[in-house]
């Protein structure tokens, strides 16, 4: 029988376990390199599979968040510290950094269980919202193909103990359900989603001239573009955990943000560490903010820099642009199956 | 079909009641409040069938070889028994007798009754790597390595994908340990 991987792993003390998708069952396989135990979940006998999200994501980030700080703490008030001291404080914080951004990108963590006719088990393989349903997304059709159609929910409506609770989608930020006919959202036309894509444009644009123009007119300029291109990233973060937006065009919005805060940070640390190398540990490096800003505008890497991003926010900007023209063409209801598969996301 | 089934809370255990529908749902739990995403299958709402024990044989009908009263209405794919409802069997796609499932699973010849299995190419692996950190043990474990690939090469592995790389590089690492112990001794040999 052939068996595919599906996402996610779940490693435990000399074991770790993966879920397969066969072509009548999931298959668990827990493993420790010499044996390898099986569990098989029949298509024909899956009744539902329940995910409970769980705080591990805001824990995880709270910890490293924790350490970054005391890295960030350590780092500046020991400016006159020993070269390598600095380099370790700052390689690790570095990690730390990468490490929260890992895990967000990641997204949400839960809990997974799926029903059984004989109990209820759960797949510690999908650890998060975005692997499990992604797993879902392949199954469902598997599962369909057996159990035949879903039967109507009219003949179930009276019969109900506890009418079911539609919850807001704020809380499931990357597999919340499309809003229901009757309880739609107000329309939201992605106002703060178009300004801000099209300011990653323009400034991409902005930074290219900005090697040219060197004058303080066009400097002003460029930093209010900058300011204004964080405010509308920041409203269209607002407008998306409560409106419906395109998956991908809500994905581009944090991809930007990430990646201009983590662009502004490596720059300042990569002036940093050269001025800590330049010093040689024989005299204090400068860490004066302004002074290693200038000097990384001066290094004669900084143009490739500047164009390397501007080429990436142009093209967030533009793939930002593309999806919600796409998803505006399409016309997808909301409320329907069609709008979840469209890449509708009320996150 | 009047019965509405219901899924269970992972963090409570409590039942919440559900209806049918197709994709992911944000349903909240009733006991603990928490939110959860469901997705439920039509098994969730169908009754199970009671076994049938199948009809009784008539005069000239094939009946099974395991109830000579009952009309027989498969036939076993490993020993080509006739079957009742009752007997059949379905595994791996194909309808089997109640002994031919026994003895597959002893056998292990049945993929789909599996519970376990030991890897032997893993074990053979570490056989021959690991004992590199003492290299005196070699002396023992190469060999031991060598006998273990040859002797579980075609005994069932992994159920999952999975070649026989480990069993070449396990016969492989553990033959340069023998010659490296046996360049040693040729050496000691000469030398004495």
């Amino acid at each position: 029988m052939k068996y595919r991987r599906l996402h996610g792993k779940k490693s435990g003390l000399g074991h770790w376990i993966t879920l397969w998708m066969g072509e009548d069952h999931l298959l668990a396989v827990d493993s420790n390199g010499y044996s390898e135990g099986y569990t098989r979940y029949y298509y024909k006998d899956i009744k539902a599979i329940v995910a409970r999200r769980t705080n591990g994501m805001r824990i995880w980030n709270g910890v490293l968040g924790a350490a970054l700080f005391f890295c960030l703490i350590i780092l500046f008030s020991s400016s006159g510290a020993a070269v390598p001291w600095t380099v370790t404080m700052t390689i690790l914080a570095v990690a730390f950094l990468a490490g929260i951004v890992v895990n967000t990108l990641l997204g949400p963590t839960c809990r997974c269980t799926i029903s059984m006719p004989l109990g209820v088990y759960e797949l510690p393989t999908l650890k998060r919202i975005r692997s499990a349903r992604k797993a879902l997304d392949l199954i469902r059709p598997l599962v369909a193909a057996i159990q035949g159609p879903m039967p109507p929910p009219d003949a179930f409506a009276g019969t109900a103990a506890q009418p079911e609770r539609r919850v807001e989608p704020v809380h499931f930020s990357t597999m919340a359900e499309p809003p229901e006919a009757g309880e739609r959202a107000a329309p939201y036309g992605g106002g703060a989603h178009y300004a801000a894509f099209s300011l990653l444009i323009a400034q991409a644009f902005s930074g290219v001239m900005a090697m040219e123009f060197q004058g303080a007119p066009f400097k002003a300029f460029y930093g209010v573009l900058t300011f204004c291109l964080f405010v509308c990233l920041l409203a269209a973060v607002i407008k998306q955990r409560s409106r419906t937006v395109p998956r991908l065009a809500g994905r581009m919005v944090w991809t930007a943000i990430i990646s201009l805060t983590c662009s502004v940070f490596s720059a300042y640390y990569a002036g940093a560490f050269m001025n800590v190398l330049k010093a040689g540990g024989k005299e204090r490096p400068a860490m004066d903010v302004t002074v290693i800003v200038s000097d990384v505008a001066a290094h004669h890497y900084f143009p490739l820099f500047i164009v390397c991003l501007s080429i990436w926010g142009a093209l967030l900007g533009v793939a930002g642009i593309y999806s919600l023209i796409r998803d505006k063409g399409r016309s997808v209801p909301p409320g329907t199956a069609g709008a979840a598969r469209a890449g509708g996301v009320s996150s | 079909m009047t019965r509405p089934d219901a899924a269970i809370c992972p963090g409570c255990g409590t039942p919440v009641p559900l209806l049918p529908g197709v994709g992911m749902r944000a349903v909240a739990c009733s006991s603990c409040g928490e939110d959860l995403m469901v997705e439920t299958f039509p098994a969730l709402f169908s009754f199970d069938e009671p076994v049938l024990a199948g009809e009784m044989g008539g005069e000239g009908e094939s009946v099974c070889f395991y109830h000579e009263s009952r009309k027989a209405v498969s036939v076993c794919g490993e020993c080509g028994r006739f079957l009742c409802s009752l007997c059949e069997i379905r595994l791996g796609g194909r309808n089997l007798c109640p002994a031919c499932v026994h003895r597959g699973r002893e056998e292990e010849r049945l993929e789909a009754l599996v519970t376990r299995r030991t890897l032997y190419d893993g074990v053979a692996l570490t056989l021959s790597v690991a004992p590199l950190l003492f290299f005196f043990v070699t002396i023992i474990t190469a060999p031991l390595a060598i006998f273990m690939s040859i002797r579980f090469w075609n005994k069932p592995g992994s159920i999952l994908p999975r070649t026989k790389i480990r069993f070449v590089l396990a016969i492989l690492f553990s033959l340069a340990q023998v010659a490296g112990w046996g360049f040693l001794l040729i050496g000691m040999v000469k030398n004495a």
